[in-house]
């Protein structure tokens, strides 16, 4: 499934439910439909943040001390 | 002295000095379970005989030396996604009942080193993961959640039936029910804490977190398990640090930044209850900064869901489909929702993450904390355990943070506040949060 930041939040939400239909069967669709539109809301929200090209790294979970850590 | 009715810290230093036996405060407190836990329903395996024995072990040692064992005779609770040696470790989870851990997990083996008691597995939310029930009750309204997903522990400690236990949080799972529960939570920094040995939610957001009385004892707690394990990849290398000493410090009244998303997200009784909270914090000396994150919060929990549905999807890719009828209906749709989203959008969102840590990183480090409610609302009606927004923006980055019972409602709930410190300032934050615990003084036992 591909998502991209041109899509509305309906076609986030329908793309979704076709991957939910095809990975899980038809009898889970409304199992799955408040978390599917909790998903469509964090993914569209996500998808309206650009990214710097190439530049912006992955996040590590390690973090350094804080230089005020004391 | 009411044995059950002890903090961490005074039974400890009772222990130590041979004014109190481990096998007396072990049977006071297996007395106090068996008196209120066909009510608050905390615990999923209780080991009276193991905990007995241990007590046992440490009184005979100590006729042949003083103790020094940081935690010596002191009985904690484990949440149950973390193994302990010869008991099963169920996550809630049907098809794990009958499996016996055969070693202890990362934090269970420092806490036996330290000469802590294993009193028994506490109740999880199953898999530590979303909000299906627990038959676990709020002491303070049993007809109210204790939260989750570590539902026993903060119960257990605030109905006074084990002086701590474990816990852990990769959304709000600790600190939500330190507050529902009226006592105190801490999370700390992302690799302070052995991770190995148990359940995972996640890779890059879980912690193991402690439930305790007061801070004093949570930086006791943090004494004992702040190590490296090798055996954990993200377990930081770290040089000994006196948590105890700087709980016990007479601080300058802290500088704080209080989050105003935070407030204006909470229900009214909350908010009004977290700004005199915050304003007996300033009257008491704390210097006090309205500030604004350098984000929405918005965006910070759909980063926060992509990465625990991913990475939670992930843990359970093969069992989900295996053993799919044995999972609750929520943890299921979150898992299966999880397996829905593409890794471009994961990558996305990872890289977002990276760059917002650095500008939530950059405000954190102006003050001595961050402040704000813990929770957004006091405790719902046990179909759920709460929610776990106001906990998870931070949970995202790593950064240690403290809940504080702060009062009681008019209904008789506990109201709390959060601080949230720099990576690895456990030190300050556990001095101003001991400084913040002064000001607002103690809540009574619920029970």
């Amino acid at each position: 499934m591909r998502l991209d930041h041109t899509m509305s939040r309906d076609e986030i939400r329908a793309a979704l439910e076709q991957a939910a239909r095809q990975t899980w069967g038809l009898g889970r669709v409304e199992a799955l439909r408040s978390t599917l539109a909790e998903a469509e809301r964090a993914i569209w929200t996500v998808l309206q943040v650009p990214l710097a090209p190439w530049s912006e790294e992955i996040d590590t979970p390690t973090p350094p001390p804080s230089s005020r850590g004391r | 002295m009411t044995l059950w009715d002890l903090t961490a810290t005074a039974a400890v230093r009772a222990m130590r000095s041979g004014e109190l036996s481990p096998v007396e405060l072990v049977r006071a407190l297996l007395d106090r379970i068996d008196a209120t836990e066909p009510r608050v329903q905390a615990w999923e395996t209780l080991d009276a005989e193991g905990a007995l024995a241990a007590a046992r072990s440490l009184e005979a040692a100590r006729r042949d030396r003083a103790p020094q064992d940081l935690l010596f005779g002191l009985p904690i609770g484990i949440k149950d996604v973390f193994h302990v040696r010869g008991l099963p470790t169920t996550a809630n989870f049907d098809p794990y009942r009958e499996t016996v851990a055969t070693e202890d997990a990362g934090v269970v083996q420092h806490l036996r080193e330290a000469g802590a008691i294993i009193l028994g597995k506490t109740v999880t939310v199953q898999f530590a993961w979303r909000r299906d029930p627990v038959k676990t009750r709020n002491p303070w309204d049993l007809e109210r959640t204790p939260g989750g997903s570590s539902s026993g522990s903060g119960a257990a400690v605030a109905a006074r039936q084990v002086p701590a236990a474990i816990a852990n949080q990769a959304g709000g799972s600790a600190l939500r029910p330190g507050a529902y529960c009226g006592v105190v939570a801490l999370k700390p920094t992302f690799g302070r804490l052995s991770r190995y040995g148990g359940v995972p939610v996640t890779w890059t957001l879980d912690q193991p977190a402690m439930i305790v009385r007061t801070v004093a004892d949570a930086a006791l707690l943090l004494q004992a398990t702040a190590r490296h394990d090798r055996r954990d990849p993200f377990s930081f290398a770290q040089s000994a640090e006196d948590f105890v000493a700087a709980a016990r410090e007479r601080a300058d009244p802290p500088r704080l930044g209080v989050v105003r998303a935070l407030l204006d997200r909470a229900d009214p009784p909350v908010r009004q209850a977290a700004e005199a909270a915050i304003e007996k914090l300033a009257a008491a000396g704390a210097e006090v900064t309205e500030v604004r994150l350098p984000v929405s919060m918005d965006l910070l929990l759909a980063i926060h869901y992509i990465v625990i549905s991913s990475e939670g999807a992930a843990v359970h890719a093969e069992q989900v489909v295996r053993l799919a009828e044995h999972y609750g209906p929520t943890v299921r749709a979150y898992i299966e929702a999880g397996h829905l989203l593409p890794a471009a959008l994961y990558m996305h969102a990872m890289r977002l993450r990276r760059r917002y840590r650095a500008q939530l990183i950059e405000l954190v480090e102006r003050f001595d904390a961050l402040v704000g409610p813990t929770v957004a609302n006091l405790p719902p009606d046990p179909s759920t355990t709460g929610d776990a927004s106001f906990q998870s923006i931070w949970t995202l980055f790593g950064f240690p943070n403290i809940s504080l019972p702060t009062a009681l409602s008019p209904e008789g709930l506990p109201h709390a506040l959060q601080l949230i410190g720099c990576h690895f300032g456990e030190r300050a934050l556990l001095r101003n949060a001991a400084w913040s615990e002064r000001v607002f003084g103690a809540l009574p036992a619920p029970l």
